[in-house]
């Protein structure tokens, strides 16, 4: 038979870190793994969040309740989203050459990451835009509701991907920033960047290509 | 089971000043800004909506003003706990880190801690909690049931208290194992020292109180009377209490997801070396099969819920057929996730079972990868079977037949998981301990539960049984009878390793008896009550079932007094007795009963090396010498 154990005040039944301990290294890869397998499953939670959207769309649409699923008027803007659905496509290229350029080792990988955060921002800022000019408002029937919300949820996922970007391009600015920053210290901080950059890179693909999904059944179907 | 050499690492904390520990990001300021946050959503609501700023009146309809402030009360609640620090350093570059707030005693119960052992006990006792307000309205409504008229709260409160206590319950039970017993084991189990995002696990527990205790503010609001399905187009009709339980709802969803996202990839990334899939724990494949539905539906369930947040506030037409919406699409949304939801709460009971029964019967656990298929059978098809909760309301009648096999056959994948129950339990030579009492308490209930589910997936007999009570037994026999009692196992199983106490075994067993008796005596009648007519969701019914209504509510009393019989007991047992357990009182071969107690930081000093599966029981222990920590999988 075992031995007893040891009894503990409450506060101590699971024992306090020491400050400023870290957890013993793991090997290297298993962040990495992590935050792969992390980014995929988040672009699955993501797909199913979104079918809820296309779902209503084609369900809404198909039952036309007293014909009020799109009044004749009801016209999106076709010029700003094909802007706004351009500068998406365009960022997530740019991110996923600068994802393969920190993958290569080159330096140069920071410019075209920037580029994307910017674009990304730009296609936010031109939906903003797309609102004001829009003949119709969320209550203008069954497809405007659509439209609106699911617009509108779709620009909030692209604010948290964007977001996701910038700490990265943000952390290789600070290493090159530092002071005592040499090429060594550069190339360590890259390799702590690397899987971080490599999981947003393939998010923001995905949900670039959600993106088209969004332009294609609201604009154009 | 292989054991690891993980020493006492027992390093002395640095205590900081009370003053540093009173001032800063805890709960203390976490209510603060919550309810500041609270109040500038209120005012910002009313300035949107164009109302004067009237933050005192809670009985003021506007959904904008109440929607606004719960989401700025979290926000701020969120900020308060300090989970806005790291994501403002990470937005300026600074490095990353998996530690925060493990360093100090008791107040890292009741804050942020990214130490996954924490967030377990974190979750035990906030579940609990709610737990016992949703169990109290629970006997609120049986008082009601006491007479065949309206006595004791009128017909509005009664379904108000009807809502919360399905609402609470299953929205707290998503989590109530895979919250305090999968983020405390599932890293042990695999062998790891952390879950993979420690951050997103505290984050789900914190999301959830808020959800809790938005809830339970309904009752300011004039609660909601929709039920836990909320459905359209009584969702829009309802008064403002309905936002409470749309918001409630959205943060569970969101904190169903993250949670199954970070199990998931913990479990997939982060089993040490000789942790295969064939040797996994079965507990831990329940978490996994469990996380795959969390993943999937709660986002559905959170979609839905914004739409009828926004038909609600700026008048979209989701669901109204007066703007070209439809009430039916909900339902469709609403049981896509709905469904999935059922196996969210059964599968990680199937897990506890299949876990605990070979420890008890000291035989190896049968058909292990019949076991594994059947969760995974379960989990698949659970996605295909969310139209037999619409029989009734108006699904087209070509479709029936299809929603009607697609139920029958799911039961083909959870009968594996019986059968292996039973295989386990076959010709073994038992201790009936409290763990093991509920478990074959399980057996009896869940067999209860899926036999009933035959008539009500069956579209002609559904027919008749729907909305009545004989669908609400069905539906407690199986979730109550089916994850209620596993979560009891699992807690009288796990709590002495979580705490290193013992509870009273005198009192378990009373709580044990007096909850399966008062339980079988309290849903049992309901299958009559409901064959009979009696809906639910409805205070008044025919006085000729006057005299069974009234043994249920007895009967319900007195598992209510069951309950209190627990608490007592873990009052006593954990502030007062303080008995310290066994190391290893059940003679478990799994590996969290193989390390120290208390569990060291980190868990192990070194990553463990697995050489066979749990289960071998009646096999020598082979004892493997840990290897330094390399690679995952």
């Amino acid at each position: 038979m075992a031995s007893r154990g040891e009894e503990l005040p409450l506060g101590r039944m699971v024992p306090p870190v020491p400050a400023g301990a870290e957890i013993p290294p793991e090997p290297p890869d298993v962040g990495a793994r992590a935050l792969t397998v992390a980014s995929r499953l988040l672009a699955g939670a993501t797909t199913f969040f979104f079918l809820a959207f296309i779902f209503a769309y084609f369900y809404l649409r198909s039952i036309n309740e007293e014909h009020l699923w799109r009044k004749g008027h009801l016209d999106p803007n076709q010029a700003l989203g094909a802007a706004m659905i351009a500068c998406i496509i365009l960022s997530a290229a740019l991110t996923i050459f600068a994802g393969r350029g920190m993958k290569a080792g080159s330096r140069a990988w920071l410019t075209p990451a920037i580029g994307g955060v910017v674009l990304g921002l730009v296609a936010v800022a031109l939906q903003c835009i797309e609102y004001t000019k829009q003949n119709f408002g969320p209550t203008d029937g069954a497809y405007a509701s659509v439209f609106c919300a699911w617009t509108a949820l779709y620009l909030i996922a692209v604010l948290g991907t964007i977001y996701w970007l910038e700490t990265q391009v943000a952390s290789e600015v600070r290493a090159r920033r530092k002071p005592a920053s040499t090429e060594g210290d550069i190339r360590q901080a890259d390799l702590l960047i690397a899987p971080g950059l490599d999981a947003a890179v393939f998010y923001w693909s995905f949900l670039a290509a959600i993106g088209v999904v969004t332009y294609v059944v609201l604009y154009l179907v | 089971m292989t054991t690891t050499t993980a020493g006492a690492y027992t390093p002395q904390p640095a205590r900081r000043p009370m003053w540093r520990r009173v001032v800063g990001f805890n709960l203390l300021l976490a209510v603060v800004l919550g309810v500041g946050g609270y109040y500038l959503g209120w005012f910002i609501g009313h300035q949107i909506s164009g109302k004067s700023f009237e933050f005192q009146s809670a009985t003021d309809e506007n959904d904008v003003a109440l929607l606004l402030a719960y989401l700025f009360g979290v926000v701020g609640f969120l900020i308060g706990l300090g989970f806005a620090n790291y994501p403002v350093s990470r937005m300026l570059g600074r490095p990353a880190s998996l530690r925060e707030k493990e360093e100090e005693g008791i107040g890292r119960y009741f804050g942020l801690c990214t130490d996954h052992k924490v967030v377990g006990i974190q979750y035990l006792i906030g579940i609990g909690v709610f737990f016992f307000v949703g169990g109290v309205n629970a006997m609120l409504i049986r008082t009601e049931l006491l007479h065949s008229t309206p006595q004791f709260v009128g017909p509005n409160q009664y379904i108000s208290l009807v809502g919360m206590h399905g609402t609470m319950m299953m929205g707290m039970m998503t989590s109530g194992i895979l919250g305090p017993f999968a983020n405390y084991f599932v890293p042990i189990l695999i062998g790891a020292r952390r879950m993979a995002f420690p951050r997103i696990e505290a984050l789900t527990f914190w999301l959830l109180m808020a959800a809790g205790f938005i809830l339970t503010s309904t009752i300011f609001f004039g609660g909601f009377p929709t039920g836990w399905t909320g459905y359209e187009p009584l969702n829009d009709q309802a008064v403002m209490g309905m936002d409470s339980y749309i918001i409630f709802f959205a943060l569970v969803g969101i904190s169903m997801c993250l949670l199954g996202l970070n199990m998931m990839a913990t479990i997939l990334t982060m089993r040490a070396p000789g942790l295969t899939w064939s040797r996994l724990p079965i507990f831990v494949w329940s978490v996994l099969a469990t996380s795959v539905l969390m993943v999937l539906a709660a986002p559905m369930l959170v979609a839905t819920l914004t739409m009828a947040a926004l038909d609600r506030t700026i008048n979209t037409s989701f669901f109204l057929p007066g703007g070209g919406g439809s009430s039916y699409l909900f339902e469709n949304l609403f049981w896509f996730f709905g469904h999935p939801e059922v196996y969210i709460l059964a599968l990680p009971g199937f897990g506890i079972i299949l876990e605990l029964l070979p420890v008890f019967t000291r035989k190896p656990l049968w058909g292990y990868r019949l076991a594994v298929s059947g969760m995974l059978g379960v989990t698949l098809l659970s996605f295909f079977v969310w139209q037999h909760h619409l029989f009734v309301s108006g699904i087209n009648a070509d479709l029936r037949p299809f929603y009607m096999l697609s139920t029958e056959i799911i039961s083909i994948p959870t009968g594996f998981i019986f059968l292996c129950a039973m295989g386990t339990l076959w010709k073994a030579r038992s201790s009936f301990s409290v763990p093991m009492l509920f478990c074959l308490a399980w057996v009896f209930n869940f067999l209860i539960g899926g036999l009933s589910g035959v008539f009500v997936s069956d579209a002609p007999s559904d027919t008749s049984t729907h909305g009545s009570f004989f669908t609400m037994a069905h539906f407690h026999y199986t979730i109550m009878g089916g994850l209620i009692f596993t979560f009891f196992a699992a807690i009288y199983y796990w709590v002495p390793k979580m705490t290193g106490l013992r509870f009273n075994e005198r009192l378990a067993k009373i709580h044990f008896w007096l909850m399966f008796i008062a339980f079988n005596s309290t849903f049992m009648p309901l299958f009559v009550i409901g064959m009979k007519g009696q809906p639910r969701r409805v205070s008044e019914y025919a006085s000729n079932l006057h005299a069974l209504n009234v043994w249920v509510s007895v009967s319900a009393f007195v598992l209510g007094f069951s309950m209190l019989i627990f608490i007592a007991n873990t009052v006593y047992s954990m502030i007062f007795a303080r008995i310290a357990s066994e190391q290893n009182p059940w003679r478990s071969k799994s590996i969290e009963w193989q390390i120290p107690h208390p569990v060291p930081v980190n868990n192990f000093e070194q990553i463990p090396v697995f050489e066979s599966d749990p289960y071998d029981y009646g096999v020598p222990l082979r004892v493997a010498g840990a290897q330094p920590a390399s690679a995952g999988t």
